[in-house]
């Protein structure tokens, strides 16, 4: 079994990666359903709809980023860099999490203090069926695509993922 | 071997195993369902009259609350007499799904209406669980051969363990 991270050949059933401690516990989930020439799992993220990125700086507000994703009916704003690099995402579930259950004031915390650093992205010639994987393992519901350079070329949400298996 | 589009129609929500709801009666204030909201990880919190789903408050429901300025800090703190109930800030009507429907069905509903969460109900109307895209998208990715959900390895991947991204 190949760990999807570092792609160490493990022993099949373990549950870390023993290359780079990745959780494969749910990979491992035997397979009894899908052809491997199913059409859906030959497609590349190119090719789907992306959706463009909101980003900010770090140094930015938890409240810019709530006005800009209500205004654009997002769930998240990526954080980039001088250069436009991916340096962190926060989502509605950390706004919700790290600011108002803790009654913050949004307009007093920066972006830095609650992002995810270095988010899971993808690249535009990976495949829907990885990008589906990693959504369902870890739950992300945005995941962000860069080129080989890390800049943000837009993103995938599940909505738009909810929309390709919708019309299968 | 199936193609993923039987799959999605020949397999039911009950297949998908326990779908948790996190459920408080509407007579709650909004400072509790937000806790409940955040303790839970489903994204919503289903507002109940007895066994029966009544409304719904999610995290994009939090999120315009802030953006329009109604949820304030202090008010989640909670010593002031501002708080609203759950009752007032929960989003109706709900969109319910049967456990004997198809995943197709499930997707189409999500799509449709563009929710992202379906309050699951029995014959009765009464709260069963809550059905979240995350699930639908992990139970058919489950489907997949191994090898097409492994990548080689490459440097722009690292290993962070992203909370909710």
């Amino acid at each position: 079994m190949h760990c999807p991270s570092c792609g160490h050949d493990n022993i099949p059933g373990e549950d870390l990666c023993a290359n780079c401690g990745m959780d494969l516990a749910g990979i491992d989930v035997k397979a009894w359903g899908v052809a491997p020439d199913d059409p859906l799992l030959r497609r590349k993220i190119t090719g789907l709809p992306l959706k463009p990125a909101l980003a900010l700086g770090a140094d930015a507000t938890v409240a810019e980023a709530v006005a800009a994703m209500a205004e654009k009916r997002e769930g998240c704003v990526f954080v980039t860099d001088e250069d436009g690099r991916l340096v962190g995402v926060v989502t509605e579930r950390d706004v919700a999490l790290r600011v108002a259950a803790r009654g913050l004031a949004p307009e007093s915390v920066t972006l830095e203090r609650v992002m995810t650093p270095d988010p899971f992205a993808v690249l535009a010639g990976d495949s829907l069926a990885f990008v589906l994987h990693r959504m369902g393992v870890d739950g992300y519901r945005h995941v962000p695509v860069v080129d080989e350079e890390q800049r943000l070329s837009g993103f995938l949400s599940i909505r738009t993922v909810l929309g390709v298996l919708a019309e299968l | 071997m199936e193609q993923i589009r039987d799959l999605i129609r020949s397999s039911t929500v009950l297949e998908l195993g326990p779908l948790p709801a996190p459920r408080l009666p509407a007579t709650a204030t909004e400072a509790q369902a937000l806790k409940h909201l955040v303790r839970s990880r489903r994204g919503a919190v289903v507002a109940v009259d007895g066994l029966k789903p009544v409304g719904i408050y999610t995290e994009r429901d939090v999120l315009y609350r802030l953006a329009d300025g109604s949820l304030a800090a202090r008010s989640i703190v909670g010593h002031d007499g501002d708080g609203k109930l759950f009752s007032e800030v929960m989003s109706q009507p709900i969109v319910t799904v049967r456990r004997q429907a198809t995943l197709h069905d499930a997707l189409a509903l999500m799509h449709r209406h563009l929710h992202r969460h379906l309050v699951v109900v029995d014959k009765a109307g009464e709260l069963r669980g809550l059905l979240t895209s995350s699930d639908l998208v992990q139970f058919i990715a489950d489907q997949f051969p191994e090898d097409v959900v492994n990548l080689p390895p490459r440097l722009h991947q690292r290993l962070a363990r992203a909370d909710g991204a």
